[in-house]
């Protein structure tokens, strides 16, 4: 009984399986919807596509897709062609629903056809779905006998849907992504306003840092010069023993005081990060005698014996901030002699060469003092301690003393640390790594220090510009000291207008001033000079409360000559002047040689 | 609690249970008050019953198994099981479908 | 005295063949004008398998929302394509006569195989596969390696239960120690001789080592996974009682929610009566033994 040779029935598969070659060409061409509308069309769009394939394989008399709502629980026609099939569509899909062949159909994976009749229309169930989710569900109508309806069309329609289900889940995907990448931009603008909002207030509060240090600076030490000053110009007047006393009381009060409120005002520009470290050549030697020389009459009272020894290997001229290095040495064997009270306070310096040009140093300072336990050696370098509120009473001090060393050694990129036991002494050491000096020093220092005890009178016309009427009178004391009989300005203009009546040999000009202040006077002076031929170029040096390093460059920037911070050290000022005025003797000598 | 037909479900009445279609996704949840639309989703759907909330029948009682058929039932499972992986999810469920059937049979 | 497992097949096709009425369908969907008619026309020959058809179609199953009162409906709905696997479960036990039992109860055995239907069967359409009838017929007929072995080979697979159960192993490793293969490559040995799809001899041959499958990876390892569903419920049995060990990697490649068993387990309820009396409807009546003449 089999078919297999019959003529008609091998037409039939030759056909069928041309119409297949054929259909599959048509499905297998993809039609770059995705790619056409930026990867988001709409479902118009995509529909009208996947008719366009159906109706190749497939002839339907009407059809149309409902799509599911956003909320996933009903089903709208959507599209539908022709025109006219909206109400008739409808009606079959509504129909299906109650009779539930909808629900059955939305759990097949391939067509349900339901056949008609003469009097009725086929009607044809599919639902749109990729795996996990039901997008949609097609429905169309076909004649009761047509042919183009059969297992294979319907099988290549379950295809065409499948990809129909594809490509709408692409297009909601790639909308989802694109709202997800406008969300997070709106969010990322935002975020960097606000970063910017403050990165404006951090700088601002930077700024407002830098000047309260500043104004504190020049507030402090204003009236600290006055009374140091005051009291050293007092020390050198005739005094009784009593008042000699007490001007001495005055001094030490004083140059405590100064330390003290220098320690602050270092701890706060150190915290603030304000500080800025030199990098100038200096002997090690030298730095380490000085601040042998500061204690020894302090070791000597306390019976202690103090001594250094550098390393023969370590190399002595190098670079750095010689100040700061000096303040740390200074605050370290402040502290050794402070708590020994017998025995001896040795420095041992030893340090190699780690390169051609730098240096790797150790500085130990040992002493035989009271020692330090454990516990408290852990919270030594921390801010404001000391190891119990005992010392501060019987020792002195703001505790700021260590921290800072700390602060100022990190600074420096040093480590510095502690061994000690109690009742058996301490060793303070720091490491520093510095530049080594390769070219001769300089006379200059040496010069400064050999200069210091010279107390030859000067001669010359000078103009001092200052404020304060406090720091008029020391100033004026000093360097009448010096033989000199200053004129006095009050401010910035006054000088200007003095030096335009007078030639000066040499004007020592604060910088804080009102109305016109000691750079925008320099600027004046410096520009008539420039426009006046006839002018002879006159010394500036800078008397300044603030100890800032680009305050110096400043004062050099608006032109003028040198730099001398208050409170005003003697011997600072003498080295200074002498390098603008005559010494007397000198000038006798010339005077006595032109008469 | 009552399960009820698809016929013989109406509008006011209130789920007492989440309702999930047959891939096991879940169309409405819990205390929601039926609607004309609900019913057309139960139809789209094919949700052929739903439970809801009212004294239309007794509260089912939770079965108490005795402590000893528990054991029984949890050895005779894991014997079955030996060879597979009992903390695999789907083994889970399986061994506590397997517990459950177990102790049934044995009470019935 | 061991005997290949291609010795073992030759003799099975000589003696085992698919049934006349699924010869039937398939030559006429694969011929011109396959209508509904037509096919009717076949199904009519066999009254019982009809009715059985008709049953199914109205059963859990289908979850045909409306009564379906002609073979040419329960086609409809059943899909062309599906009919023919349909057929071969609702004949695939005639094939196999005088299988010896006290090794084995067929109705027990041919359970086991039921359940493992219906479960493939439910796995797949949750999966939304093309055509689930497939998976129903691979679950049907995953063991029949076994009742060759039972009828072919009875002291070495009597042997190897034996072994088995005493050692507390699972048996399909215990018949490759004994026989040097086990009932699952000789299952697809013989779906191969037969020339049925691939699909299913792949889904027969591995459905205990899953991971060796080359081309039906998927269809293997839902068969895979059903088999196991089958013996922890331990509806039949096939000779195996204890669970066969899950893989992994299979219930990955399935690619659903692992909570979804509860709904897998559910519907093996309602669907596996309506299932074995459509397979086993027939044995209790000798009619579709001989399924109509030629």
């Amino acid at each position: 009984m089999s078919n297999n040779s019959n003529p008609q029935n091998d037409q039939y598969m030759a056909k069928m399986y041309s119409d297949l070659i054929d259909s599959l060409h048509t499905i297998a061409t993809p039609d770059d919807i995705l790619l056409q509308f930026d990867g988001e069309p709409d479902s118009t769009t995509i529909l009208d596509a996947v008719w366009l394939r159906i109706k190749k394989i497939i002839t339907l008399k009407e059809m149309g897709f409902l799509l599911l709502d956003d909320e996933g629980l009903e089903f709208n026609l959507t599209y539908y062609q022709p025109a006219n099939a909206f109400s008739n569509i409808n009606k079959v899909s509504n129909t299906a629903i109650k009779e539930g062949t909808f629900s059955w159909a939305l759990n097949q994976n391939r067509a349900v056809v339901l056949h008609g009749d003469k009097d009725n229309m086929s009607r044809l169930f599919h639902v749109v779905a990729i795996r996990g989710k039901v997008i949609g569900m097609f429905i169309a109508t076909f004649d009761f006998d047509s042919e183009s309806v059969n297992e294979m069309t319907l099988g290549l329609l379950s295809i065409i849907l499948l990809n129909c289900a594809n490509t709408i889940e692409a297009s909601t995907l790639n909308m989802k992504v694109r709202e997800h990448n406008e969300a997070l931009e709106t969010k990322i603008e935002e975020r960097t306003r606000q970063l910017d909002i403050e990165k404006s207030r951090a700088e601002a509060a930077s700024i407002a840092k830098s000047n309260f240090l500043a104004t504190m600076s020049h507030e402090i030490r204003t009236p600290m010069n006055g009374v140091l000053g005051m009291a050293q110009v007092l020390a050198t007047t005739t005094l009784t023993e009593e008042q000699q006393l007490y001007v001495n009381t005055i001094l030490d009060s004083g140059n405590s005081l100064l330390l003290v409120i220098n320690d602050i005002l270092d701890f706060s520009k150190i915290e603030a990060g304000k500080m800025l470290l030199e990098n100038t050549a200096f002997n090690l030697t030298q730095i380490t005698k000085d601040v042998v020389n500061l204690f020894t009459n302090k070791a000597n009272e306390k019976n202690i014996l103090l001594l250094f020894t550098i390393d023969d290997s370590c190399p002595t001229e190098l670079k750095g901030d010689s100040l700061r290095i000096k303040q740390v040495l200074q605050n370290l064997v402040s502290n050794a002699i402070k708590f020994t009270s017998q025995g001896a306070v040795k420095i041992n310096i030893s340090g190699s060469k780690i390169s051609e040009d730098s240096a790797s140093l150790m500085i130990n300072i040992t002493d035989s003092g009271i020692g330090i336990d454990q516990v408290s050696q852990e919270s030594l370098f921390s801010d404001f301690t000391q190891v119990d509120s005992s010392t501060t009473r019987k020792f002195g001090g703001t505790g700021l003393g260590l921290a800072i060393c700390k602060q100022l050694i990190t600074l420096m990129k040093g480590e510095i640390g502690v061994k000690s036991q109690p009742d058996k002494g301490a060793t303070f050491w720091f490491t520093l790594n510095l530049d080594i000096n390769n070219i001769i020093q300089d006379e200059q220092s040496a010069n400064r220090d050999s200069l210091a005890h010279e107390q030859t009178p000067l001669v010359g016309s000078v103009l001092l510009v200052e404020d304060n009427a406090v720091n008029q009178i020391v100033a004026k004391a000093i360097l009448e000291k010096f033989g000199l009989t200053p004129d006095i300005a009050n401010d910035g203009l006054e000088a200007v207008q003095k030096i335009q009546n007078k030639q000066f040999d040499l004007v020592l000009m604060d910088c804080q001033m009102p109305i016109l202040d000691g750079f925008d006077a320099t600027k004046k002076i410096r520009r008539l000079e420039n426009e006046n031929k006839d002018m002879q170029y006159l010394p500036i040096v800078a008397l300044t409360a603030n100890a800032h390093d680009k305050d110096k460059e400043r004062c050099l920037a608006v032109g003028m000559d040198n730099y001398l911070s208050k409170p005003i050290v003697k011997k600072d000022l003498y080295y200074v002047l002498s390098q603008y005025l005559t010494k007397a003797s000198n000038k006798m000598k010339n005077d006595q040689q032109i008469n | 609690m009552a399960k009820v037909l698809l016929d013989n479900i109406e509008i006011g009445m209130e789920l007492s249970a989440d309702v999930i279609d047959r891939q096991g996704r879940v169309l409405l949840k819990e205390g929601v008050i039926l609607t004309e639309k609900h019913l057309r989703i139960f139809n789209t759907w094919g949700v052929l019953e739903i439970e809801i909330a009212g004294d239309l029948e007794q509260e089912e009682t939770k079965k108490d198994y005795p402590p000893e058929l528990i054991e029984e039932a949890k050895l005779s499972v894991a014997t079955h099981f030996q060879h597979n992986d009992a903390n695999h999810p789907v083994i889970k469920n399986l061994m506590d479908y397997c517990q459950n059937q177990y102790m049934e049979n044995k009470v019935t | 005295m061991a005997r290949s497992a291609e010795h073992i097949i030759k003799s099975t096709s000589q003696v085992a063949s698919l049934p006349t009425i699924y010869l039937k369908i398939e030559e006429a969907l694969n011929s011109a004008n396959c209508s509904n008619h037509y096919l009717v026309d076949i199904l009519s020959e066999d009254t019982a398998l009809s009715a059985r058809l008709l049953r199914l179609s109205n059963s859990a199953m289908f979850n045909f929302p409306n009564k379906i009162d002609s073979v040419s409906q329960a086609i409809t709905i059943i899909g062309t394509q599906q009919l023919r696997a349909l057929v071969l479960a609702s004949s695939v036990m005639k094939i196999f006569k005088d299988i010896p039992e006290d090794l084995i109860n067929m109705e027990m055995f041919w359970r086991h195989s039921i359940a493992c239907a219906v479960s493939a069967r439910v796995i797949a359409s949750l999966r939304r596969a093309a055509n689930v009838e497939y998976f129903f017929l691979a679950g049907l007929l995953h063991d029949i390696g076994r009742l060759i072995m039972f009828k072919e080979v009875p002291i070495e697979i009597g042997e190897a239960i034996q072994l088995a159960t005493k050692t507390q192993q699972l048996l399909f490793k215990v018949e490759k120690e004994v026989l040097g293969f086990d009932h699952a490559k000789l299952g697809g040995m013989l779906l191969k001789d037969w020339k049925l799809p691939p699909q299913l001899i792949e889904s027969t041959c591995y459905h205990h080592n899953p991971r060796l499958s080359v081309d039906f990876q998927d269809e293997v390892a839902v068969v895979h996974v059903a088999d196991i569903i089958a013996n922890s419920l331990q509806l039949g049995s096939s000779g195996e009682h204890l669970v066969p060990t899950l893989d992994n990697q299979a219930w990955e490649r399935i690619g659903l929610p692992d909570a979804i068993i509860t709904t897998v387990l559910s519907e093996l309820q309602k669907q596996y009566d309506v299932a074995v009396d459509f397979v086993l409807g027939g044995s209790d009546s000798d009619e579709g033994l001989e399924s109509g003449a030629a």
